[in-house]
């Protein structure tokens, strides 16, 4: 069967990808996470919050990350009111504690063998049914998610490529944007590699699970099964840096 | 013993992945020092112990040791400034019993608890059966300053209100990817205290000031950073 990848730029001066929060403490992971992302394609689809079926369908797309700038991990507060209190008594009002990841950029490639269900998703993030956010609802993308084809557009995701996972991770333009980054690392011959996140089978010898495979999104009833990933690096080509971004298949 | 004030660049590739990696940081702050054979403890040897502190703009790590350390090794750009070594002996001859000094500290307060035993998957055979969690209460955490004092020569004194004259506030956790031949991920919940300490023991005091306390120092916890005693 032939594989195909969905490329994504996912950019924004704020992202949030927490698997562990419960109560007041939000945690933010270094990189999205898997029921972030199908929660993105779950919104551009209109895929309603309790959809098992349908977020399950979803989930099946193998997932991967590529890092190409890492954020800084940063924490505000928020004052919520009205939280009950734990004898059902009163209401009071608590501190909560958010991290975020500042200023980072990732690559999300996600992998299926159906041409259409890929060609809908990417058709849907193009032109969302409900807003698409980072992680957070404050936190909208800073530029589009996939290209669009035009000429001249800012470099994003190339969408949809008749490729497998890993050679997207490895031949996918690189998506940093600021000039003087670019013209640094391609004088460079010691450059750092970028760092990748990829779903695996559980199996691998360097599996690792993460708890944010997503089963329902219902506000009342959010499930999350895990999943197994291996963490990696693909280095930073001159290829990967002066790849202009083209436009998909 | 010197210290270096090195004042990272934010937009630097390494200085990102550092950030997002407390063993990558580690590695680039030990590149200050001369390679060393493999069986002796790097760190400890040349008794280097750091701090990043999070400044108006960017960050600023501080870092100490007892030989000089040559930052020509960090990754270009690293820096915006270059950096800025100096001598530490002022400090050190100013310890004396009963010294007052405003100070700085990232501890790692943990408790040592029975390490919790998972009948459903049969763990290897680990070398000890305890494991550290981190104190996440304010409380505890003065509690753990308070019994660092008394093991390495210092007390905190009262302020106006009665109550210790420092203030922890919580640090972002510390996380460290796991690597091939490593025993896991690493996971730190550090805390930042600053306030005010009185030297008992003289002795005692420069020995911790130069080792540095409690555990995770490779990781950015333990030293100490004195400054004449704020006026009230």
């Amino acid at each position: 069967m032939p594989a195909y990848s969905l490329a994504l730029c996912f950019d924004a001066p704020m992202q949030s990808w927490g698997t562990r929060s419960r109560g007041i403490i939000r945690d933010a992971g270094k990189e999205p996470s898997k029921s972030g992302v199908i929660g993105v394609l779950g919104a551009a689809l209109g895929i309603p919050r309790d959809n098992r079926e349908a977020i399950a369908r979803l989930a099946q797309l193998r997932m991967a990350v590529r890092v190409d700038r890492e954020g800084i991990l940063e924490r505000d507060y928020h004052t919520v009111q009205n939280v009950p209190t734990t004898t059902g008594t009163g209401h009071r009002t608590a501190v909560s504690h958010r991290y975020y990841l500042a200023d980072a950029l990732f690559l999300v490639v996600l992998e299926g063998e159906e041409q259409e269900k890929l060609d809908r998703i990417l058709a849907a993030l193009q032109k969302p049914v409900w807003p698409l956010f980072l992680g957070r609802r404050a936190f909208p993308p800073a530029r589009p998610l996939t290209t669009s084809g035009q000429p001249n557009e800012p470099r994003t995701g190339l969408g949809l490529l008749k490729q497998p996972i890993d050679w997207v991770l490895a031949n996918h333009p690189w998506l940093e944007d600021r000039a003087e980054i670019r013209a640094a690392e391609r004088q460079r011959n010691d450059r750092s590699p970028l760092r990748t996140v990829a779903d695996c089978a559980p199996s691998d010898p360097a599996a690792e699970t993460r708890l944010d495979l997503p089963i329902s999104f219902a506000q009342s009833d959010r499930q999350f099964s895990t999943r197994a990933v291996r963490t990696g690096h693909v280095p930073l080509t001159d290829h990967l840096i002066t790849a202009e971004a083209t436009s998909c298949t | 013993m010197y210290l270096s004030k090195l004042q990272a660049n934010t937009y630097s590739r390494e200085f990102r992945r550092d950030h997002a990696d407390i063993r990558e940081m580690h590695r680039s702050v030990m590149s200050g020092f001369p390679d060393l054979p493999k069986e002796t403890p790097a760190r400890q040897s040349q008794a280097v112990l750091w701090r990043l502190d999070g400044v108006h703009r960017g960050f600023v790590a501080y870092v100490q040791s007892s030989s000089k350390p040559d930052w020509s090794r960090l990754p270009e750009n690293y820096l915006t400034e270059a950096p800025q070594v100096r001598s530490l002996q002022p400090v050190l001859d100013a310890i004396a019993p009963g010294r007052r000094f405003a100070f700085r500290l990232i501890g790692n307060p943990t408790r040592t608890i029975p390490r919790a035993g998972n009948p459903k998957s049969p763990e290897p055979r680990r070398r000890t059966n305890s494991q550290r969690v981190a104190r996440r209460k304010p409380e505890e955490q003065l509690e753990w300053l308070i019994r660092k004092g008394e093991q390495h020569g210092f007390v905190i004194p009262s302020a106006h209100n009665g109550q210790p004259d420092v203030s922890p506030s919580p640090c972002l956790t510390f996380t460290g990817q796991k690597r091939p031949n490593d025993k896991g991920h690493i996971t730190l919940e550090p805390v930042r205290f600053e306030g005010h300490l009185i030297i008992t023991d003289a002795v005692a005091f420069l020995d911790a000031l130069q080792k540095g306390i409690g555990h995770g120092k490779a990781y950015g916890c333990g030293l100490i950073s004195l400054a004449p005693p704020q006026r009230s």
